[in-house]
């Protein structure tokens, strides 16, 4: 390497190596972001699978008169696929929905009379699966995926037992499937007559921007903040400032309303664009479902508990991103330390996409509900779930952290540490003796 | 003979009334340094004071804890018989501080950067504006954006920005920083002129001697955050048998270390 270059290479080398902001900032975030995110999603994957294994089955076999060949092996296969069936004694569909409600039950599948019967002589029967839904996870479309999969093997089965070697499941001419499974859904006790997965997955498409969308503004706004303190700093704008005979919480409170603004501003337009993203569903085909067809339609309790969560969110990164610029003293510095922000932003917004709060390890849901970050993504679920009471008290607790974090900024605003910025000082001599 | 025991007097009397008294003050950063051991200071009402000394003698820091931003380690400062730790609020009613070094908002014209400013304080704001629009003395340029300002002319309308709201007391850090020799010495007679002629009091550092030798009324020398030297310009040199006060400056620095 030439001489002049290797020279200069060791300087930056040696600026951001002993700069422990851009050092948080560009490298220690970074390698801590992907290993946490890992282990979050890992933990979320653990759970929605041990979620699926407590999964039990529910059977009404209403297949009594004459033979029950098919319905016992039904049954056998049920159970050779590990799923735990448990058999009811409802006397009809309905009760056995409140049945299967009451005991936690996954799935139910309801096998109509005559099932051994009309298949027997080579009918195709319909079969009712219902899949208890309460929190649109990956957990209930794989609980509905796995009964799917039961019945293509009895399928199977039976066309194998009819047809003999001539069986070939390929063949474009195959008689109507024996077993036709007819998907619905029970939410909040109701049943819905749309298949799980797609329900699951139209939650899923309009509820998976939510929480995204709403970190990409929290983060822009606190960027917003520590860029327009950390550049008072820089400029010296803000020492002419902390002279004047003006009250010196006006200037913290001056500065976050100012910003405040403009985050509404952005999250308006978020909210505007959303809407746009969401009305454009009712047109789609094919696997979506019309949300409020089915009575899922988010309602005003859900809007205003998100709008206030989101509102909080960003007031309390804007209150930490005034404080974490605070004690930096120019804009480079803030903006890689605003990087540790982007830790808890961002990773309960991925985890909570995985899974539902609720079925995370206790440790992680206790680290997840101390994040004040957090409950917009556990609100925009509360959409569909309408399970509002968490996230009420998540708003009452976002409120507290926000108080404290302003108290705390006003405590620094007003002392001298806003003019001596600990953490900087003689780096920055030697960083300007090196350029001299 | 005569002119000096004129001074001396003029001196006595307005000792009476002192607009700044510093006592004992020490200054540690939290680093453990200390950039101030021990300071004893007065100056007078209706006086230019100077501060003078090496890079890192402890000016800004002087400066600072007179501005209000940093708080005395031990010892006392008072302005115009206002504590400035106590009596903070009553103090920055009465001071103006020019930063060493320092930006203004780049999005604003500097008109709109005097009107911002002149917002803060009681009175006529737009009289307040125009006072500082003449001494920025930036002609029409005035009303574009800071951002496309030079660094004098920045330093310009910052020194406007100090001096409009006729403040008791002026601390300007290296007021002159940056000028060219023209509008230095624009500055220089703008300031004093303003000073003299409302009878108030301006504390300021500078590396420029010629400008502290014409300017101020009194200077200390001070280095490793201690006084070396106080007195007027012509005390110093006569003291020191130097032609200027950078010989004096010289001189004293080397005893000093
Ligand atoms: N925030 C701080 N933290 C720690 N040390 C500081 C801080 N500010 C200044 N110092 C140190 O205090 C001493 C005095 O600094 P000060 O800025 O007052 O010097 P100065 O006389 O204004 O110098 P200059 O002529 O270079 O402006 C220096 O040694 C400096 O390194
Ligand atoms: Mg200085």
């Amino acid at each position: 390497m030439p001489h002049e270059l290797r020279n200069i290479v060791v300087k930056e080398l040696r600026e951001i190596v002993r700069d422990p902001r851009l050092l948080i900032g560009m490298i220690i975030v970074p390698v801590l972001m992907m290993p946490l995110m890992g282990v979050g999603i890992r933990s979320a994957m653990e759970a929605t699978e041990q979620q699926l294994s407590k999964m039990e089955t529910g059977l009404l076999n209403q297949d009594e008169v004459g033979s029950h060949d098919y319905s016992d092996t039904l049954y056998r296969l049920m159970v050779q696929n590990n799923l735990v069936v448990r058999n009811s004694t409802a006397p009809d569909t309905n009760s056995a929905v409140s049945w299967a409600l009451q005991n936690n039950l996954g799935t139910l599948v309801v096998l109509p009379p005559l099932f051994s019967e009309n298949i027997s002589s080579g009918k195709s029967v319909n079969v009712s699966v219902y899949q208890m839904l309460s929190h649109f996870g990956f957990d209930e479309i794989a609980g509905s995926g796995r009964m799917d999969s039961v019945f293509t093997l009895f399928n199977n089965r039976v066309l194998h037992d009819r047809l003999g070697n001539d069986y070939n499941s390929s063949n474009p001419y195959l008689p109507p499937v024996p077993a036709n499974v007819q998907s619905q859904s029970v939410v909040k006790g109701e049943v819905l007559n749309v298949s799980p997965s797609n329900l699951i997955n139209t939650v899923f498409t309009t509820g998976l921007l939510i929480p995204i969308a709403i970190s990409i503004v929290i983060i822009l706004a606190a960027q917003l903040a520590a860029t327009s303190v950390a550049m008072e700093k820089e400029q010296k704008t803000l020492e002419v400032l902390l002279t004047l005979p003006i009250k010196r919480i006006n200037i913290l409170l001056g500065k976050l309303s100012g910003v405040i603004v403009v985050s509404a501003l952005a999250t308006i337009a978020m909210l505007l664009s959303f809407g746009y993203y969401m009305s454009s569903f009712t047109f789609a085909g094919g696997a979506q479902v019309d949300l409020a067809a089915v009575g899922l339609t988010p309602d005003m309790t859900g809007y205003a508990l998100l709008a206030a969560s989101l509102f909080l969110s960003i007031i309390s990164a804007l209150a930490l991103a005034v404080l974490l610029a605070a004690y930096t003293k120019d804009v480079r510095s803030a903006q890689s330390l605003l990087g540790v922000l982007f830790l808890p932003i961002f990773i309960p917004a991925f985890l909570l996409m995985y899974a539902p709060i609720e079925i995370l390890p206790a440790g992680l849901q206790a680290v997840l509900y101390a994040i004040p970050f957090s409950y917009p993504s556990i609100a925009s679920k509360a959409l569909y779930t309408k399970d509002y009471a968490v996230v009420a008290l998540g708003v009452v607790y976002q409120l507290i952290f926000t108080a404290v974090v302003l108290i705390i900024a006003a405590r620094f605003f007003a002392s001298e540490k806003i003019m001596t910025a600990k953490l900087r000082w003689g780096r920055k001599r030697k960083a300007e003796t090196e350029m001299e | 003979m005569i002119t000096q025991s004129i001074r001396f007097v003029e001196r006595v009397s307005k000792m009476s009334t002192c607009a700044v008294a510093i006592n004992d003050l020490v200054k540690a950063y939290s680093t453990g340094l200390k950039a101030i051991d021990g300071v004893t200071l007065t100056v007078n009402e209706g006086e230019i004071f100077g501060l003078i000394g090496p890079n890192g003698a402890g000016k800004t820091t002087t400066l600072r804890i007179l501005g209000t931003l940093l708080k005395p380690t031990s010892g006392t400062v008072s302005i115009l018989g206002h504590d400035v730790v106590e009596g903070q609020m009553a103090v920055r009613g009465l001071i103006s501080y020019l930063p060493e070094d320092a930006g203004a908002y780049e999005n604003l014209s500097g008109r709109e950067y005097l009107a911002f400013m002149a917002g803060f304080y009681e009175g006529d704001a737009k009289k307040t504006v125009d006072i500082g629009v003449r001494i920025a003395d930036l002609k029409e340029r005035i009303d574009s954006r800071i951002k496309e300002y030079s660094k004098g002319m920045k330093r310009r309308l910052l020194i406007a920005r100090a001096l409009m709201t006729a403040p008791k007391l002026a601390i300007l850090d290296e007021p002159t920083a940056g000028l060219d020799v023209m509008h230095a010495l624009y500055v220089r007679e703008r300031v004093k002129g303003l000073i003299k002629e409302r009878g108030t009091t301006a504390v300021l550092s500078s590396h420029n001697l010629l400008e502290v030798e014409f300017m101020c009324d009194r200077v200390a020398l001070i280095d490793h955050g201690r006084i070396h030297e106080t007195g007027t310009p012509s005390e110093l040199k006569e003291k020191y048998g130097a032609k200027n006060l950078e010989e004096v400056f010289m001189e004293v620095v080397k005893h000093a270390a």
